[in-house]
């Protein structure tokens, strides 16, 4: 198992870093250019919401990222102790809606969920929170 | 990202290239909304060239495409590479976004 771990600033200009870096991992992993681009999206969209939603966008504010890999399968855990955050009181969007009920936005963890293959997300006593997201290269 | 315009017989053609990432899709969202306000027409955007679009950008067509509608007019997007068609089609986007192969039928349809 190989293993990055990194303390980033909740600033929306490290996520272009952070896709990079998501990317050689996939390749390392064994990703074809698909699942690279599925992981780059899914990461690119948890980091945004930690970095705008639970630390509000304050670059003093620091946010954990791991990204472990093996053969055929990645792994990202993103640790944050910023606003508590409840996915289950979070709206999915409907992708069958029409215009005008789509509401602007919302889109982010859904796209977590439909590109990952296990997404969880845990707060532990002391408030820290924890996205964990995997995915394995598909085989069909 | 790079933005760029021009007008075709009245119709704004915007084209964007690059990644369409959350930081530029603030950018890209003010850039088209700009547009859409001021032309009384349809809006086409050139993806051909967009290797990468985050929720963030979709957001932007989304919004775009409601000041629009209010219009009675439409955004027509042109070109998608699949893997950001791919993400058009997950949020559920190609129901009512009109999606053509090229710019010249996009203008047809204006």
């Amino acid at each position: 198992m190989q293993r990055l771990s990194f303390d980033f600033p909740a600033d929306t200009r490290i996520l272009a870093k952070i896709g990079n870096l998501a990317a050689d991992a996939g390749r390392n992993a064994g990703f074809n250019d698909v699942g690279i681009g599925d992981i780059q999206l899914a990461i690119d969209e948890a980091c945004t919401n930690t970095i705008i939603h639970g630390l509000k966008k304050d670059p003093s504010r620091t946010f954990q990222l791991i990204i472990q890999w093996k053969t055929d399968e990645i792994e990202i855990l993103i640790h944050e102790k910023g606003e508590p955050f409840d996915p289950s009181a979070t709206r999915i969007p409907d992708p069958e809606a029409s215009l005008e009920d789509r509401p602007v936005g919302g889109l982010g963890i859904y796209f977590v969920r439909e590109l990952m293959d296990k997404v969880e997300y845990r707060t532990d006593e002391e408030g820290i929170k924890t996205l964990r997201m995997v995915k394995r290269v598909s085989k069909s | 990202m790079e933005l760029s315009k021009k007008d075709v017989d009245g119709t704004v053609v915007v084209s964007v290239r690059g990644k369409l990432d959350t930081v530029a899709a603030s950018e890209f969202e003010k850039y088209i909304v700009e547009q859409v306000d001021k032309s009384e027409n349809s809006l086409i955007v050139n993806m051909s060239e967009l290797i990468y679009i985050a929720s963030a950008g979709l957001r932007a067509v989304l919004a775009a495409t409601k000041k629009l509608r209010e219009k009675q007019k439409d955004i027509l997007l042109v070109g998608l590479q699949k893997t950001v068609k791919d993400v058009f089609k997950i949020a559920g986007f190609l129901s009512f976004c009109k999606v053509f192969d090229t710019e010249e039928s996009a203008l047809e349809q204006i």
